[in-house]
């Protein structure tokens, strides 16, 4: 078996489930109990905290654990949105973002709240300038993720954080950082980031364990009502193994933040150099300005879920596409311009520093050797002569 | 469990209970009539046991005079549960949750029918309906009607009495045992599977196929459902919906049997050999030929497809014309006169429709020309067909072999 999926989600480090197991056994308490047990609970989910906040280089009281990124996206964009809404607030995001996002500011907008979508171009950025004159009085809050998770588009998050405080310092940056965290370098601090989301199951920690960075003294309403867990912002027995997990996953990532860096690099350098060389398989976007964690590929005249179930069934390798198979539309590839032919002809290959160059090869030869038979039936049914 | 022992446990509970909750089941008698009304019988309780047997409790069916009793051998039946798993089994007419105890004293049976009253009683007029096999009985059924009326009106607030179209009907049945309800849930009715023979039924994952299996299996016709499945070019998960949806048609009639075909090489077959326009008539001819095969396997005497005409190219008259010399069997298609609307209501009904519209479509669209032959002639089809004939006869042959069978 080979897996390429790691965007999707990534098996669990083996420390990190050693971790995981043993918490469930040994340190089960509940952190807000007022036994012994309770405490040591809470002392070891703010290390936690601590260590995490470390590789951030933010402080250990301004992260807040969820279940998920999909949470944290939804408590900052509806909590902000909840806390200002008096106050006529005005929200900018661009048309790319994840669903956690993009549907969150879609629901916002049909309760009536004012918010700009901004396009991208073919690789999936924004045009800075037009950022800049988006931002209002009124703006409180800017959404632009780090990577794009179909394409791994690099947003300069710096530039944009820098451009949104020049025009108005009241206006909050929001980055959704999944694809990100743990795998590129940057500085939260320097991109003047008010709220950064983030995902355990994506860098091999546990699934059921997110959370983000919300600066000090910015003010969120929360979502869920119901205990005074984590500032009373996420009522709910805190989840310490999940955590914990997610602790020891981070600290393996940042370590060997440029190690991997350069493995995963590797990898995909190969992967399109096999692949794309006159096969008429084309790169999605670019190779600058795009995360080697994330390869989109789209092979003309095949089907990328078809293409999809040839390499399970032959070879056991998994990927992903870009979208399931007729539906073509509110895909981020659509947003960069491609029309649907190349949306249904794209598959996503999520590369791990535990995948090999050896597997790339596997992969690129299964992938050349399937499309031979698959492209004998042409999804563009270009007439053929009989 | 022995006859003995199951009559000393029915006996046993109302030792210590006066009343006991059963299911009172009505099947078509008029359709059971002759020779083989004992077969049916026997076949549906075997039908509506498969659809208990995951339940801890343990079901007695007993035969009362043109219907079944289904009984809690530990207690009360509880119809939250039992109904819904019921209520499916074609062949049934109407079930009724009802309240069964032994004396047919008539003191007690105003007082039980009162209490049966006022827990289904919401409002509006009401009447009561006996029925008694036993004609040794002092009261004759009016009188006992007009008594237990009498009762209850008295005891329950004085309920208007309508004995023409009343808004609630209290049914007292004075049988081996006493029966008492007032709910009586109208069925899907039809034949019990199997009491027709078997019929072969081409099953895609879509909304019309299941709706044509489900009509045909209502008129008794015990379905061997078919499935061409083409991995790449559909997914595990399009393969699952068919399983589900064979699943569902067998909750009506306990006997579905899926073949799933390995379709991939015989399918690129006929879209290497065949012109782009003619391709899905041929996939249509060859999937009739090989559910022919399937049927000579299973001694069915037909085929069940879902074709509405009209519908999609190739299900026009022409096309549904031209696809027949594949098969010596007769092919029933149901839905032919049906529009997609009825189709879907129905389709809602039988509770098929939320599995047919789970979003996996399969990706054999790469297989549907862009546009495809509306008026094929039926003579040019053949030619093509057993031009083919030599090329396509291994392929479907091992495809037949190869084919998994899952019962349910």
């Amino acid at each position: 078996m080979i897996y390429f999926d790691n965007c999707a989600t990534t098996k669990v480090s083996e420390n990190a489930l050693k971790e995981f197991n043993r918490i469930n056994e040994n340190l089960y308490g509940n952190p807000n109990s007022l036994n012994l047990m309770g405490v040591w609970s809470e002392n070891y989910v703010t290390d936690c905290k601590k260590t995490i906040s470390s590789f951030l280089g933010v402080n250990y009281d301004e992260l807040i654990f969820t279940s998920s990124a999909t949470e944290s996206n939804n408590m900052i964009i509806q909590g902000v949105a909840k806390f200002h809404k008096n106050k006529n607030p005005h929200f900018i995001t661009q048309k790319s973002e994840h669903p956690s996002v993009t549907e969150v500011y879609r629901f916002l907008e049909k309760e009536g709240f004012d918010i700009t979508f901004l396009p991208v171009n073919g690789l999936g950025q924004i045009d800075i300038n037009e950022l800049r004159n988006a931002i209002k009085k009124e703006t409180i809050l800017v959404s632009i993720m780090h990577i794009n998770n179909e394409t791994g588009a690099i947003f300069p998050i710096e530039e944009i954080g820098k451009t949104i405080k020049e025009v108005n310092k009241n206006t909050l940056f929001h980055v959704d950082g999944v694809q990100g965290f743990g795998k590129y370098k940057f500085s939260l601090k320097h991109s003047l980031i008010d709220f950064y989301s983030f995902s355990s199951h994506k860098i091999m920690g546990v699934k059921g364990v997110g959370g983000f960075y919300k600066g000090k003294n910015i003010n969120i309403t929360p979502l869920f009502y119901g205990g005074h867990q984590e500032n009373s912002l996420r009522p709910s027995t805190v989840n310490v193994s999940g955590i914990g997990a997610f602790t020891i996953a981070t600290k393996e990532a940042f370590s060997n933040l440029d190690e991997n860096y350069k493995k995963v690099t590797i990898i995909k350098d190969k992967l399109i150099e096999l692949c794309t060389d006159d096969n008429e398989i084309y790169l999605n976007g670019s190779v600058e300005n795009f995360s080697p964690f994330i390869l989109s590929l789209y092979v003309k005249d095949v089907r990328g879920e078809v293409l999809l179930h040839a390499l399970e069934l032959s070879k056991k390798i998994f990927v992903s596409t870009g979208t399931a198979c007729n539906n073509g539309n509110n895909n981020v590839l659509s947003t960069y311009g491609y029309d649907k032919e190349r949306l249904l002809g794209t598959i996503r290959i999520g590369i791990s520093y535990e995948n090999t160059v050896e597997e790339a090869q596997l992969l690129c030869e299964e992938i050349l050797a399937q499309i031979k038979i698959l492209r004998l039936v042409k999804p563009t049914n270009k007439k053929r002569k009989k | 469990m022995k006859i003995e022992e199951i009559n000393s446990k029915l006996n046993d509970y109302f030792n210590n209970h006066i009343t006991q909750n059963v299911l009172l089941i009505k099947y078509g008698e008029i359709a059971l009539r002759g020779g083989n009304r004992r077969l049916f019988e026997s076949k549906l309780i075997t039908n509506i046991q498969k659809n208990l047997k995951d339940l801890e409790e343990t079901f007695y069916i007993k035969k009362e005079q043109g219907r079944f009793i289904l009984i809690n051998l530990d207690g009360d039946v509880n119809y939250d549960i039992v109904v819904p798993r019921v209520k499916t089994i074609l062949g049934i007419v109407a079930i009724a949750p009802c309240v069964k105890t032994l004396s047919n004293d008539i003191e007690h049976i105003k007082n039980i029918s009162l209490e049966v009253f006022k827990n289904n009683y919401k409002e509006g007029s009401f009447r009561v309906s006996t029925k008694r096999s036993d004609k040794n009985y002092p009261l004759t059924s009016n009188d006992i009607s007009r008594v237990v009326g009498e009762h209850i009106y008295n005891n329950a607030n004085q309920p208007p009495i309508n004995m023409k179209t009343p808004d609630m009907t209290l049914y007292i049945e004075l049988r081996t045992h006493v029966y008492i309800f007032t709910e009586l849930i109208k069925t899907f009715g039809g034949l019990p599977s199997g009491s027709s023979g078997k019929g072969v039924l081409l099953l895609s994952g879509g909304i019309d196929s299941p709706v044509s299996g489900f009509v045909m299996a209502k008129r008794g016709v015990e379905i061997v459902a078919v499935y061409f499945d083409s991995p790449p070019y559909t997914s595990e998960r399009a393969k699952q919906k068919v399983i589900d949806l064979a699943k569902r048609l067998d909750d009506f009639t306990g006997t579905v049997k899926l073949y799933v075909i390995p379709f991939t090489e015989t399918q690129l077959f006929l879209y290497e050999n065949v012109p782009d326009e003619k391709l899905t008539i041929l996939l249509k001819h060859t999937m009739i030929k090989i559910s022919t095969m399937i049927a000579e396997k299973e001694k069915a005497y037909g085929l069940i497809m879902g074709d509405s005409v009209g519908q999609v190219a190739s299900q026009t008259m022409l096309s549904i014309n031209a696809v027949q010399s594949a098969t010596h069997l007769p092919i029933y298609r149901p839905l032919s006169g049906m529009d997609k609307q009825e189709i879907v209501d129905l389709a809602t009904k039988i509770e098929t429709f939320e599995i047919s519209a789970r979003p996996y479509e399969d990706c054999c669209t790469v297989f549907v020309p862009k546009s495809p032959e509306t008026k094929p002639k039926r003579n040019i089809i053949e030619n093509i067909a057993r031009r083919l004939e030599d090329g396509i006869s291994p392929l479907i042959e091992t495809a037949v072999e190869k084919a998994e069978i899952i019962t349910f």
